[in-house]
């Protein structure tokens, strides 16, 4: 009997260490919850979130004041203006997006499809590279401020609320905000760096500087003006790229076709 | 009170204790088990918690706490199991950490309670999907703590396809041999195990009745026959 109670008070006291070790993590993962790591850098201007509008204002005066004194030739501010007026007409749109990001020696490669309803203000990206992504859908639902998202690991939907989704990786695209503000280049010092033509088509290589280090030099072509690559520069040497393929302009897309996800569990996080 | 039952208790209030002195004060999941099984009938409850940490964009890190105990409803018998995991998913690929301490085996799906010596252990498993298709390798090992201080340990790589649900087919080589395959089905209303491991073959089903909070167990090996009703409240 008596070496019956050690065993026993030698399990009760691994389940209290179990136990304790435990909340210790759970305290940590609490502690941590503040610091996310970004994966994600699509590399797009953007406006930024403003907190405080009074600020807002001042920096905004400031900004275009100092637009002005730039010298922005006609040529590379109709080319600019031609790609907003493109992308606010569009409704919906089908689209592969290749994302390279250089990293030294080496480079990551993100392969995906996506669909983006500005009317139904829902959004639908596939990833389709690397393996280690290949199968993960997300649904971006702007209406229910909510993010879905089937992965194959767990076989499940895991809900997500927009608002936390914009605080990590997504961090350098606000998922809540409108996507046709992304190709708004008006805002910044443009140049149009080259032009082609072929097959009567003509394409403009246009530089954009978002900041004093960073540079985007975007390719687009007039018979539809929608960027179809947007390469980045950082200190002068290329940090990556965004290539669009196979895009659709407006193909009448409906609901279901940006919800339409496997019939599996899900999960709220 | 018989000496027996005296401890059973005392092990319980320390468990309980240890439970909810933890930084986690509310618990997740509370279950109700009624368990017909090796010791015949049985009752308790089974606690769990969990915490979630988003890991960047499509990744997420699950902590948490759990476990069961049931007493025998005729005797003064007591199994419990008790452990501390830690699961991360990030992109395709799944790891899962656990350490734990009982007197049952690892629980498959929720609770089979097969007894066993004392014990104290450790479960680990990592696994990789592409899209429909996916392999692992999970492994545990096992401390009894008996006279004899044996040691088990189980490796386990595996494969898993998705037809309707998941479908996993396993090895096990260690201190048994066999081969097993699992199901789950796509909404996880229904889950079963099936396995061959020593020459001893054995079933096991489990079914969540949907937006209910019951869930049914049966297992069936060759030397008996198990099942539980469980309540979640």
């Amino acid at each position: 009997m008596r070496n019956k109670l050690k065993l026993y008070v030698i399990i009760f006291l691994c389940a209290v260490l179990i136990t304790l070790w435990g909340g210790a993590n759970l305290a940590s993962a609490e502690e941590e919850q503040e610091t996310k790591p970004i994966t994600i850098d699509l590399n797009t201007p953007r406006v930024q979130p403003n907190e405080d509008d009074g600020e807002e204002d001042l920096l905004e005066e400031k900004y275009h004041e100092i637009l002005s004194e730039l010298t922005i030739s006609e040529e590379a501010k109709l080319v600019a203006e031609n790609i907003k007026n493109m992308i606010t007409t569009i409704k919906d749109l089908t689209l592969d997006i290749t994302i390279v990001q250089i990293k030294g020696e080496r480079s990551d490669v993100l392969v995906l499809t996506g669909m983006f309803g500005v009317e139904h203000r829902l959004a639908r990206l596939e990833f389709l590279e690397p393996s280690a992504l290949r199968g993960q859908i997300v649904v971006i639902d702007q209406d229910l401020l909510e993010v879905r998202i089937f992965q194959p690991v767990t076989n499940q939907i895991a809900v997500r609320e927009l608002e936390d989704m914009s605080k990590e990786a997504l961090s350098a695209l606000n998922v809540a905000q409108d996507i046709t503000s992304y190709f708004d280049f008006t805002q910044y010092e443009i140049a149009v760096l080259e032009t082609k033509e072929y097959n009567g088509v003509k394409e403009y290589s246009l530089e954009v500087r978002t900041e004093e280090s960073e540079a985007l030099h975007i390719r687009v072509t007039d018979d539809t003006w929608f960027p179809t690559q947007i390469i980045v520069f950082e200190d002068g040497v290329q940090a990556g790229e965004m290539t669009f393929n196979n895009v659709t302009f407006s193909p009448g897309l409906e609901r279901e076709d940006f919800q339409n996800l496997p019939k599996v569990k899900e999960v709220r996080l | 009170m018989p000496d027996g039952r005296r401890t059973s208790s005392l092990i319980l209030c320390v468990i309980l204790l240890g439970l909810l002195a933890s930084p986690a004060m509310a618990f997740e999941a509370e279950d109700l088990p009624l368990v017909f099984g090796t010791h015949g009938w049985q009752g308790g409850l089974s606690l769990s918690q969990e915490r979630i940490k988003h890991l960047g964009f499509l990744g997420y890190e699950i902590t948490g706490v759990g476990g069961y105990f049931l007493q025998d409803l005729f005797s003064e018998h007591v199994s419990s199991w008790f452990a501390g995991h830690k699961e991360v998913f990030v992109g395709n690929v799944g790891y899962t950490l656990e350490f734990f301490v009982g007197n049952t085996e690892r629980p498959l799906f929720s609770i089979f309670t097969n007894s066993v010596d004392p014990h104290i252990g450790a479960y680990g498993e990592v696994k990789r999907v592409y899209g429909d298709y996916g392999h692992g390798l999970s492994g545990m090992a096992q401390l009894f703590m008996n006279a004899m201080g044996e040691i088990e340990y189980c490796i386990s790589p595996y494969v898993q396809f998705t037809r309707q649900g998941v479908w996993r087919i396993s090895a096990s080589l260690g201190s048994s041999f066999g081969l097993g395959l699992s199901y789950l089905e796509s909404g996880e209303t229904l889950q079963f195990d099936i396995t061959l491991v020593n020459d001893e073959f054995s079933f096991y089903v489990l079914l969540s009745v949907p937006e209910q909070p019951i869930k049914f167990g049966a297992g069936w090996t060759e030397q008996r026959m198990q099942a539980f009703l469980r309540y979640t409240f």
